[in-house]
């Protein structure tokens, strides 16, 4: 699999404080990776130290297979974009007086593709209001059009919903979901908003305490929190016989174990590996969400 | 590094700072003169006043003027978060400092020119220079080597404090503290070296016998104070005000050396620097 980002071992200490402390963390190409932590957790250090904002005090990171203490790195920085908690956007100019002044940091010949940009992002029609008079939702989605100059592969949002109303949200969710689909940008998009983060990502990224704990795709996490009735039997090859015979998807877990998907009838089930000596010690329904599948990670009891 | 420099003079073209800096100047620089003209014609008539002595004003002025535009033009990097942007395209920190000294020093000397030119009022009645071309040109030479040390203290500040308000405040302050201290030097140096007194005697008032001044500084104290009024810029503005530069190559030599150190230290320490 190729990467856009990788991380080995990063550690930033501020005084004695470890902001992070080892992260290693893999981003594929073309994925929406979602990284996820309570805030503290050193989501914003690791942007930071990606973006170039800061330097690590232990470990490396590769952008595009370029390592941050090569030269090129500064080359492999200009294949990204980035918006680092607030959206870095001149308040006293209009939205493409900001986009003209980042092309010229660029050093790109034309300012053709301003309008597209935002068209793209939706603010083709702020006209000469300059950004200080923006919602912050408009703000926001300045901060991801200044990003996008110069046609980045990859794109770091760092809490780009934060502070935004409902529909806010879904224009920025819809934004991202658009670029990374039709213009095949990979995404970084730090979050503690699981349930926003759930509806967008590939790849979950799990921070905690500066370290990362638990790195998976959407696919297997989803796996993983799907409803499910987990069973204590005396027999799982019993078990496994008769949700054949009903034609049920099921996981067998040890030989006592196993996790049924979909609806069954439990009275019927009972009675069918009861008729073959096998008895049914416990059942639990199971339906993990993200939320209960990090809180479970990180410990459980505290908030993300 | 010019892809950021002209991001940089693209966005001072609309800066207000600047406009308004600039706008100060020139109204300033015609009321003084005018005001420097009336002088001469009836509160100095019977002195010979010529332009030397009002049109080199703004060498005391610059330094605030690079101060203010400094800490407020670069302080909006920090404020609005955009100096992300350059480091994040692809630029070097050492890049991106250099753009933005070059910035400061052309803003300066733009101010500076409004003033020079502005000022130019007050040779109808005040004639031309009597320091003559030659002598014009190397003050202007002295100016702006001492506008490129001004331009080197404030971008250093205001590159290495992320807070705008206290950039500018510090700015300001510094400067007013090094040009008060600037000036109790000078009006040491000024003390006459023999005073004398005035005595009222039976045929009226009489002037004493010149005695020694005891706040004459003397020997190798008033070399180091020369040399801290050649060295520092708002010395040799204060000098360049006065008409009394006597010391150019120093002065010239001073200011490269402040250039040169604060732009070394201040790369340094922004390189160093963890932004937010």
């Amino acid at each position: 699999m190729e990467y856009v980002l990788k991380t080995n071992s990063l550690k930033k200490y501020y005084g004695s404080y470890k902001a992070l402390n080892g992260v290693t963390m893999n981003v594929p190409k073309g994925a929406i990776y979602g990284f996820v932590g309570k805030n503290g957790a050193g989501k914003t250090t690791l942007i930071r130290l990606i973006c170039g904002l800061q330097e690590p005090s232990e470990g490396e990171y590769f952008i595009y297979g370029i390592g941050n203490r090569q030269k090129e790195i500064v080359k492999s920085r200009r294949r990204m974009g980035a918006v680092v908690e607030t959206p870095s956007v001149y308040l006293e100019m209009t939205a493409v007086d900001n986009l003209k002044q980042q092309y010229r940091v660029l050093g790109l010949p034309s300012f053709d593709g301003i309008a597209d940009i935002l068209k793209l992002v939706g603010l083709e029609n702020t006209g000469r209001k300059k950004v200080k008079n923006f919602s912050l939702g408009m703000r926001q989605r300045l901060g991801i059009a200044i990003a996008l100059a110069g046609d980045p592969d990859f794109l770091l949002l760092d809490e780009p919903v934060n502070g935004l109303d409902p529909q806010g949200i879904v224009e920025i969710r819809e934004l991202i979901l658009k670029l990374n689909q039709e213009h095949a940008i990979t995404v970084l998009i730090s979050s503690h908003i699981l349930d926003e983060l759930s509806k967008l990502a590939t790849h979950f990224g799990f921070i905690d305490n500066g370290r990362i704990i638990k790195e998976i795709s959407a696919a297997d996490l989803e796996s993983i929190c799907r409803k499910r009735i987990h069973l204590t039997v005396s027999d799982t090859k019993v078990l496994s016989r008769v949700l054949d015979e009903c034609g049920l998807e099921y996981r067998i877990l040890s030989e006592y174990e196993a996790d049924i998907f979909g609806k069954i009838s439990v009275t019927e089930l009972t009675l069918k590996l009861s008729a073959q000596d096998c008895e049914v010690r416990s059942m639990k329904e199971c339906d993990e969400s993200l939320e209960n599948y990090y809180i479970n990670l990180v410990g459980g009891g505290r908030n993300v | 590094m010019y892809k950021v420099l002209s991001a940089n003079f693209s966005r001072l073209r609309k800066d207000k700072t600047f406009w308004l800096c600039m706008a100060v100047m020139l109204v300033y620089s015609v009321v003084y003169m005018l005001n420097g003209c009336r002088q001469a014609v009836v509160d100095l008539a019977e002195y010979d006043c010529c332009i030397d002595e009002y049109y080199f004003h703004f060498a005391i002025l610059t330094g605030a003027f690079c101060a203010l535009f400094a800490s407020m033009f670069l302080g909006t990097e920090y404020s609005d978060g955009t100096i992300r942007n350059k480091i994040i395209a692809g630029h070097t920190r050492a890049e991106i400092y250099i753009a933005n000294l070059l910035t400061v020093f052309s803003a300066t000397l733009f101010i500076m020119m409004v003033w020079l030119i502005g000022a130019l009022v007050g040779i109808p009645v005040l004639g031309t220079w009597k320091i003559g071309v030659s002598g014009l040109l190397l003050y202007l030479v002295i100016a702006v080597f001492f506008t490129a040390a001004f331009s080197a203290i404030f971008t250093c500040l205001s590159m290495n404090c992320e807070n705008k308000a206290i950039t500018a405040a510090a700015s300001i302050f510094l400067f007013l503290g090094v040009f008060i201290f600037t000036s109790m030097i000078y009006n040491a140096l000024s003390q006459p070296q023999m005073v004398s007194g005035v005595e009222i005697t039976a045929n009226g008032m009489e002037m004493s016998e010149a005695a020694p001044n005891p706040n004459y500084i003397s020997g190798t104290m008033r070399a180091v104070y020369e040399f801290i009024l050649d060295f520092l810029p708002t010395g040799q503005g204060l000098k360049m005000w006065q008409v009394e530069i006597s010391n150019p190559v120093r002065m010239v030599a001073s200011s490269v050396f402040i250039t040169v150190t604060m732009t070394a230290g201040g790369i340094y320490l922004f390189r160093k620097k963890n932004l937010k």
